[in-house]
C-alpha cells in the first residue's frame, strides 16, 4: 500500500494529518474526523496480507474490549484499499522508554502510581484471557493529567488469547516473540506455551527499570541478553537503588524468577505485595480492573493459576475486592516529588483532550500503538508480526537482487545444465561426417550426429534404438558404415574420422575372395590370420596385439578377410568367459555369457572411477578367421572388433556407429 | 544444523552418481548408505581465533539414512532421485548456547531430510577418445519436510525448494592391474527466499564443489582422498545474527548466515561382485567460516547395480 499525506482522505471521514510512526508492517497516521473534528490515531498496513490483516482484526478486536483508562483504546475498523485500518485513541505525549531516556530511575512516587495503572490495565486483560506478550516501556504511552503522567498500555499486536469470552488466537509452535530483555524465560523458548506468568515477568522487568533506570538483563547482544535472561543473571535492584524498599525489590525479583512457578500466580497477587503497605494503590488497581469489564463479558472470579497450568483459569478463591472506600482513599502515603501529584481515581478526570494538551517537554505529539518509531523495540514487534505470517503464507517480497558474482555464478551453472540437457536431446543429425570431420579424433566421439547404424551388431539382438538415433538412422545421408555381412567379416578400420572415400573402396562389392597381401609397412592384425589360421600361434611378424591400433592401416586400404578354404570351417574358439583389459586405457571387462556357433552375447563393463559403464553386448565371432564384433545393445552405440587369439583379444572400438581408432585388449582370467 | 546438514550432502561421502560419467540406458543403481557426523564447536566468523570459537554444548550428531536411485535414461543422460532420512540431537540441549538462543534450538529432530533429484548428461567421453569426461546437470532440491524445524541448531534442512547447476570433470586410467580415477563436481544453486531482513534475503545461493581420486590397486579395492567445499557468500556473520533481534529470534535465522567449510577425507570402496560394491568415508572439516569446525563425518553404504535387470547366465 502507499504511503499516505497529509490531507489524504481515509474512508470517507478521516483525514491525514501527518505520519506518526512507521513498523516493518504499518504505519500509524494521526488523523481528524471530518465531521466530528476529533483527533485519532489510524494504524494501516503497508503490507497488504490476508494473515497480517486477521491479525490487525483481532488486535483491534482486543483493544476495543478492553475498556481502561490505561489501556489504548480501538474505537472503529475502516477500510483503505482493501485493508483493514484500526481508528484507535490518538495519545499525545510520550512512551515510559524516552521518559526513562531521559531521567533514567524514576522516583518512587511517580514510578509506583504509574506501575498500578500498568498493572491495573494488565490484570484486566488477564482476566479477559489476553496476554499481552510484549510489555516493555516503548509499550506504555505516557500521557499529562495535570501534573501527573497517566500511563496507556498499547499494542496488543502479538497478544494471545488464552481463554476467555474472546475469539482464540493462533499462534504458531516454535515462534519467538516479544522482546529480548523483557521476554520471560520460556517465552523465549516458545512463544505458543506460555501463560500469563510471562507478562508477570516482563512486568517485574519494567518495575525493575522504572526503580532503576537500568533494563534486568541488558547486554550488548541480543543473545546475551536471552542468554542472561535464562539463566537469571541480574543485579540485585537495591545495589543499583538501595532507597527501594526490601519488599518491592522482593517482589521485582520474584516477579523475574526464572522459573515460572517461582513468580507471582497472577496480577493481584503482585499487587498485593507490591503495595501492601500503600492500600490506596493496591485499591487503584483493583478498582480500575472492575470498572474495566466490557458488557457481555463475565468477568472471572479471578485468574490464579494452578501450578502445572498452561492457560488462564479461574480460582475457586475470589481476590479481596477493594472496598469504594478503599479505592477512594484520598492520598497516597508517600509524598510525592517531581511535581506529580497522584490522583487516587484517573478515571474522575475530565476526558483528556490532546488539542488543548501540549507539554512544553514534548517536542512532537505521538501516537505509539503497536509500532513505534522510536526504539528497537518497535521494529521489533513489526518483525515478530511479520515472522509469525511468513511462516503460513508466502514469502515476503525481496528487497534485493543477488549480487553481480553470484547472478553470474548461477547464471552460468543454470546455463551450462540446461544447455547441456538441451544439447543431449537433439535428435542426431542428418549429416555427421561433414561435421564430425572437422572434430579433433578425440572430440568427434563425443559429438552427437555422428552415429550411423550400428551394423556391426548383429540384427536380432535386441536393439531399442532411442528416437533420435533411430532418425539418424533413417536418414539417407552418405554415412560411413561397416557392411552388415558376417561372414565373411570385412571390417575397415578406420583410423581417422570417416570420409567419403573409405566408403566408395569398402570391400563390400568387392570379390570376397581376393587376398589382399598387405604392404611391408602396413601391417595389419588381420594378415596373420590369412597365412596363420591358427589362432593360438600369434606370429612373431605380427604387430603387438595390445597394440594394434597404432599399426593399422590406413583408412583407404581396408583388410578384406581370407575366404576360408573349400572344406568345412572349423567351429569357431569358444569364448565364453571373462577377460580383462582396457578399453582407451580404461578398465574393461568382457564377459562373454552365451556363445551359439558364431553368435555370442554378455557383458560389457568398463571402470570409471566409483561408477561402472555396463552395457549388454551382442555380436559374432568368425569361425574361419577368429574375428570378432560385438556392439551394446541400447546403449550409447559402442561397437566393438578385434580379433582373438589364444587367451587374448583385441581390436578398435567406435561409439555411434562413428569409426574411431580407439583400442581394446582383454586377456581372459 | 542446516551448515552441517548443507555439508553433509555435499560431503565426499561414498555417493552413487559422482563424476561425470554416466550409466547405459536402463542401466540402474541403488546405493543404500548410513552416515554419523558429529561437532563440538561452532565458528562464530572466521574461526580463525580461540575467541571466535564456540563450544557447542556438549557436541552435536546427526545419523542418517540415505538412498540414493540412479537410472540411465538415454545414451549418456542419467536420472538421480536422493532420499535421506536423518536425526539430529543435542547432547546437552539446556546448555548453553543452546537455551540461550531459544526456539527449542537444540531439540532432537528426525525425518525426511533434503530430497535431491538431478540430471547429467555426459558431453565428453574418455572412452570415445576424449581426453577426459565431463558432464553438465541441473539439480532440484525439495526442503519443504524440513520446514518446520529450520529455527533449530538441530534443523535437517532451511525448508526451501531450490534449483541449480553443476558440471563435472573426471579422467580415469590404468594402473597396474587396476585403475586410477579423479574427478572435480562443482555447481551452484539458486534458494527460494524465506525472508528478507534488512541485512540480507535469506536463504542466499550457495556454491559448491567436491572431488575424489582413486587409486586401484585391483578392480576390486579403490581407495583415495576426498574433498568437498560448500560456501553461501550472501548473509550475515552469527556474531551479527546474535545481535540482530530481528534475526535470532526468527525462525529463519540460521538461512540468513553467510557460511564456508572445507572438508577433506579418505574412501574406500570394495566391489565384493560384478554388481554390489561396499563403500567406507571418513572425512573431518578443516576450514569453516560461521559453522562447525570439527565436523567428523563417516558413512558406509552399499551400491548394487542393474538389481532389477534380467542377469545372463554367469560364465
Amino acid at each position: 500500500m502507499s504511503e499516505l499525506h497529509a490531507g489524504d482522505l481515509i474512508a470517507e471521514r478521516f483525514r491525514i494529518e501527518s505520519l506518526l510512526g512507521e513498523g516493518g508492517i504499518a504505519r500509524v497516521y494521526k488523523v481528524r474526523h471530518t465531521r466530528l473534528g476529533s483527533t485519532h490515531a489510524l494504524k494501516i498496513l503497508h503490507l497488504l496480507k490476508p494473515a497480517l490483516a486477521d491479525r490487525l482484526l483481532l488486535e483491534g478486536r482486543i483493544q476495543a474490549q478492553l475498556h481502561h483508562p490505561n489501556l489504548v483504546r480501538v474505537t472503529d475498523v475502516v477500510e483503505h484499499q482493501g485493508m483493514p485500518c484500526l481508528v484507535m485513541e490518538y495519545v499525545a505525549g510520550t512512551q515510559l522508554q524516552e521518559l526513562l531516556v531521559e531521567q533514567g530511575a524514576l522516583p518512587l512516587d511517580v514510578a509506583l502510581p504509574m506501575f498500578a495503572g500498568i498493572l491495573s490495565a494488565v490484570a484486566t486483560a488477564h482476566d479477559l484471557g489476553v496476554l499481552h506478550r510484549d510489555l516493555k516501556p516503548a509499550n506504555i504511552l505516557l500521557t499529562r493529567q495535570g501534573d501527573r503522567w497517566l500511563p496507556k498500555v498499547s499494542d496488543f499486536g502479538i497478544a494471545k488469547i488464552a481463554s476467555g469470552g474472546l475469539r482464540e488466537g493462533e499462534t504458531q509452535a516454535g515462534v519467538t516473540m516479544g522482546t529480548p530483555g523483557y521476554m520471560a524465560p520460556e517465552q523465549i523458548e516458545d512463544s505458543s506455551q506460555i501463560d500469563h506468568r510471562a507478562d508477570i515477568f516482563a512486568l517485574g522487568a519494567l518495575l525493575y527499570e522504572m526503580l532503576s533506570g537500568s533494563r534486568p538483563f541488558a547486554q550488548d547482544t541480543t543473545y546475551k541478553t536471552l542468554k542472561a535472561t535464562i539463566e537469571g543473571q541480574l543485579s540485585p535492584l537495591r545495589e543499583l537503588q538501595p532507597g527501594v524498599p526490601a519488599h518491592l525489590a522482593q517482589a521485582v525479583h520474584r516477579c523475574l524468577a526464572v522459573e515460572m512457578e517461582d513468580r507471582f500466580p497472577d496480577c493481584h497477587a503482585l499487587a498485593d505485595a507490591l503495595f501492601a503497605d500503600q492500600p490506596v494503590l493496591r485499591a487503584l488497581v483493583s478498582k480500575l480492573e472492575a470498572e474495566a469489564i466490557p458488557e457481555g463479558l463475565q468477568r472471572p472470579e479471578s485468574t490464579r493459576l494452578s501450578p502445572d497450568s498452561s492457560a488462564v483459569r479461574t480460582s475457586p478463591e475470589p481476590l479481596p475486592t477493594p472496598t469504594v472506600e478503599q479505592a477512594q482513599a484520598p492520598a497516597p502515603l508517600m509524598p510525592l516529588g517531581s511535581g506529580a501529584t497522584l490522583v487516587a481515581d484517573p478515571t474522575d478526570l475530565p476526558a483528556f483532550d490532546p488539542a488543548a494538551f501540549s507539554p512544553a517537554r514534548q517536542t512532537e505529539e505521538t501516537s505509539r500503538m503497536s509500532i513505534g518509531v522510536a526504539g528497537p523495540g518497535a521494529q521489533t514487534q513489526a518483525d515478530s508480526e511479520v515472522d509469525e505470517e511468513s511462516d503460513e503464507h508466502e514469502p515476503p517480497p525481496r528487497k534485493r537482487g543477488l549480487s553481480v558474482p553470484t547472478l553470474a555464478g548461477l547464471a552460468l551453472a543454470a546455463g551450462l545444465g540446461v544447455s547441456g540437457l538441451w544439447w543431449m536431446m537433439q535428435p542426431e543429425p542428418a549429416e555427421p561426417v561433414a561435421a564430425s570431420s572437422a572434430l579433433t579424433p578425440a572430440l568427434s566421439g563425443a559429438v552427437p550426429g555422428t552415429a550411423a547404424p550400428n551394423t556391426a551388431a548383429p540384427s536380432n539382438g535386441p536393439s531399442p534404438q532411442p528416437e533420435p538415433l533411430a532418425a539418424a538412422a533413417a536418414a539417407p545421408a552418405p554415412v560411413v558404415e561397416e557392411p552388415v555381412v558376417e561372414e565373411p567379416v570385412v571390417e575397415p578400420v578406420v583410423k581417422e574420422p570417416p570420409v567419403v572415400e573409405p566408403v566408395v573402396k569398402e570391400p563390400v562389392a568387392a570379390p570376397p575372395p581376393v587376398v589382399e597381401q598387405p604392404s611391408v609397412e602396413e601391417p595389419t592384425a588381420e594378415e596373420p590370420a590369412a597365412e596363420e589360421p591358427a589362432a593360438e600361434e600369434p606370429a612373431a611378424e605380427e604387430p603387438a596385439a595390445e597394440e594394434p591400433a597404432a599399426e593399422e592401416p590406413s583408412a583407404e586400404e581396408p583388410v578384406a578377410e581370407l575366404e576360408p578354404a573349400a572344406e568345412a570351417p572349423p567351429p569357431p574358439p569358444a569364448i565364453v568367459g571373462t577377460w580383462s583389459g582396457t578399453a582407451n586405457n580404461l578398465p574393461l571387462t568382457v564377459q562373454i555369457t552365451s556363445q551359439d556357433g558364431e553368435r555370442i552375447s554378455g557383458v560389457v563393463t568398463i571402470t570409471q572411477g566409483a561408477s561402472e559403464r555396463v552395457s549388454r553386448i551382442s555380436g559374432s565371432i568368425s569361425a574361419a578367421s577368429n574375428r570378432l564384433s560385438f556392439a551394446e545393445e541400447g546403449g550409447s552405440g559402442l561397437s566393438f572388433s578385434g580379433v582373438v587369439r589364444g587367451t587374448g583379444m583385441m581390436g578398435t572400438y567406435s561409439s555411434r556407429g562413428k569409426e574411431g581408432s580407439l583400442s581394446w585388449s582383454a586377456q581372459r582370467r | 544444523m542446516t551448515l552441517l546438514i548443507a555439508a553433509l550432502l555435499a560431503s565426499p561421502l561414498a555417493q552413487a552418481g559422482s563424476g561425470p560419467w554416466s550409466l547405459s540406458p536402463g542401466d540402474h543403481t541403488l546405493y543404500l548408505g548410513v552416515e554419523a557426523q558429529r561437532f563440538d564447536h561452532l565458528a562464530l566468523s572466521s574461526g580463525s581465533g580461540a575467541d571466535d570459537v564456540l563450544q557447542v554444548s556438549d557436541g552435536m550428531q546427526t545419523f542418517g539414512v540415505k538412498a540414493i536411485a540412479s537410472l540411465g535414461l538415454l545414451p549418456r543422460l542419467e536420472g538421480e532421485l536422493v532420499l535421506p532420512w536423518q536425526s539430529v540431537r543435542n547432547n546437552r540441549p539446556s546448555d548453553f548456547p543452546c537455551d540461550a538462543l531459544g526456539l527449542k534450538a537444540c531439540e532432537p529432530t528426525s525425518g525426511v531430510g533434503i530430497i535431491r533429484a538431478r540430471l547429467k548428461g555426459q558431453w565428453l567421453d574418455q572412452l570415445v577418445g576424449a581426453p577426459l569426461s565431463a558432464a553438465i546437470g541441473t539439480e532440484l532440491r525439495l526442503g519443504q519436510l524440513t520446514a518446520s524445524t529450520r529455527q533449530r541448531l538441530t534443523n535437517r534442512g532451511e525448508g526451501t525448494m531450490d534449483v541449480g547447476g553443476f558440471a563435472s570433470f573426471g579422467r580415469t586410467g590404468g594402473l597396474g592391474n587396476g585403475y586410477w580415477s579423479a574427478f572435480l563436481e562443482g555447481g551452484g544453486r539458486y534458494r527460494s527466499k524465506n525472508r528478507s531482513y534488512d541485512a540480507v534475503d535469506a536463504p542466499g545461493a550457495e556454491f559448491w564443489a567436491e572431488g575424489e581420486l582413486f587409486l586401484a590397486p585391483s578392480r576390486a579395492v579403490a581407495i583415495g582422498p576426498t574433498a568437498a567445499w560448500i560456501s553461501r557468500p550472501e548473509g550475515v556473520d552469527i556474531e551479527e545474527m546474535l545481535a540482530d533481534t530481528s534475526i535470532v529470534l526468527d525462525r529463519d535465522r540460521l538461512s540468513a548466515l553467510t557460511f564456508m567449510s572445507a572438508q577433506a577425507g579418505l574412501k574406500a570402496l570394495v566391489r565384493t561382485g560384478n554388481a554390489v560394491t561396499t563403500s567406507v568415508g571418513v572425512s573431518r572439516t578443516i576450514y569453516a567460516v560461521n559453522n562447525p569446525t570439527d565436523v567428523w563425518s563417516v558413512d558406509l553404504g552399499l551400491s548394487a547395480r542393474g538389481f532389477l535387470t534380467k542377469k545372463d547366465r554367469q560364465p
